[in-house]
């Protein structure tokens, strides 16, 4: 069993707080703690797999509050559907250092876009 | 529904599921094209998430990709965050929080980006799990 570094739940407490507060982008807090311990891909199907559980307590608390309504969901689910299927097959078939460098550009993309905003 | 949609959930989920931060572009296309509200694609954009990712890990399981002891304490701690985070959502502008997020994303990405590449990372090693025991079972018949 390999050790995990004390950075994997404060990562995750981030991520949740930022999932929490912006609906979006808590992954990108988790993936560099997890991947300083686990193989790239690894860290990336289980920064996934731990971001589906906070984005599923977050949805909920949305619509609990009323914030937003399923309807509004339909139109974007069956691409979501294919998307979401093509993407894990293709994961494993990806170099880890490539995953790191588009890892890298869309984090600096997405802080760049939210801070002119 | 429009071919854009089909389009737009299609990319948002591919992106997503690498873990490439697909919600950013479904937020945007909500937002600034769609018109919606903030807090309503944010929401939107979660419940997005939670289908076209469910798919995702499904198969990531199956192929033991993920790492579990990992899994449980960054869930374990994250859900008090998630909670302290939608709390603060409803009671303040979040714009200064916003900014210190972005400027935190830039730093992150920019040492992914240009950050020294470990051996490990260069190197191939996960094996495709699935594949692996199917062909032992078929080995077996």
């Amino acid at each position: 069993m390999r050790k995990e570094r004390w950075t994997t739940p404060l990562a995750g407490l981030a991520a949740g707080f930022v999932n929490g507060l912006f609906g979006a982008g808590g992954g990108m807090l988790l993936l560099p703690a997890l991947s300083s311990g686990n193989e790239r891909r690894e860290a990336h199907a289980t920064g996934l797999s731990v971001m589906l559980l906070l984005s599923a307590v977050s949805a909920a608390l949305y619509l609990f509050d009323g914030r937003f309504a399923w309807t509004e969901l339909r139109p974007y689910l069956p691409g979501g559907l294919l998307g979401g299927l093509l993407g894990a097959l293709t994961l494993r078939r990806l170099p880890p250092a490539l995953l790191r460098r588009a890892f890298g550009a869309v984090v600096v993309f997405a802080g760049v876009r939210l801070l002119l905003r | 529904m429009s071919g854009w949609e089909w389009l737009i959930g299609a990319g948002a989920a591919f992106l997503g599921s690498l873990g490439l931060g697909g919600g950013s572009l479904l937020l945007l296309w909500l937002t600034l094209l769609e018109g919606m509200p903030q807090l309503a694609a944010q929401g939107v954009n979660l419940a997005f998430f939670l289908a076209a990712s469910g798919v995702s890990v499904a198969v990531y399981v199956c192929q033991k990709l993920v790492v579990w002891r990992a899994f449980l304490l960054a869930a374990a701690a994250g859900i008090p965050g998630v909670l302290l985070g939608w709390w603060l959502s409803g009671l303040i502008d979040a714009n200064e929080l916003r900014r210190v997020f972005a400027l935190l994303l830039i730093t992150i990405g920019l040492y992914e980006l240009f950050g020294r590449t470990k051996k490990r990372e260069k190197s191939n090693r996960v094996k495709n799990k699935c594949e692996t025991d199917s062909k032992s079972q078929k080995g077996m018949i």
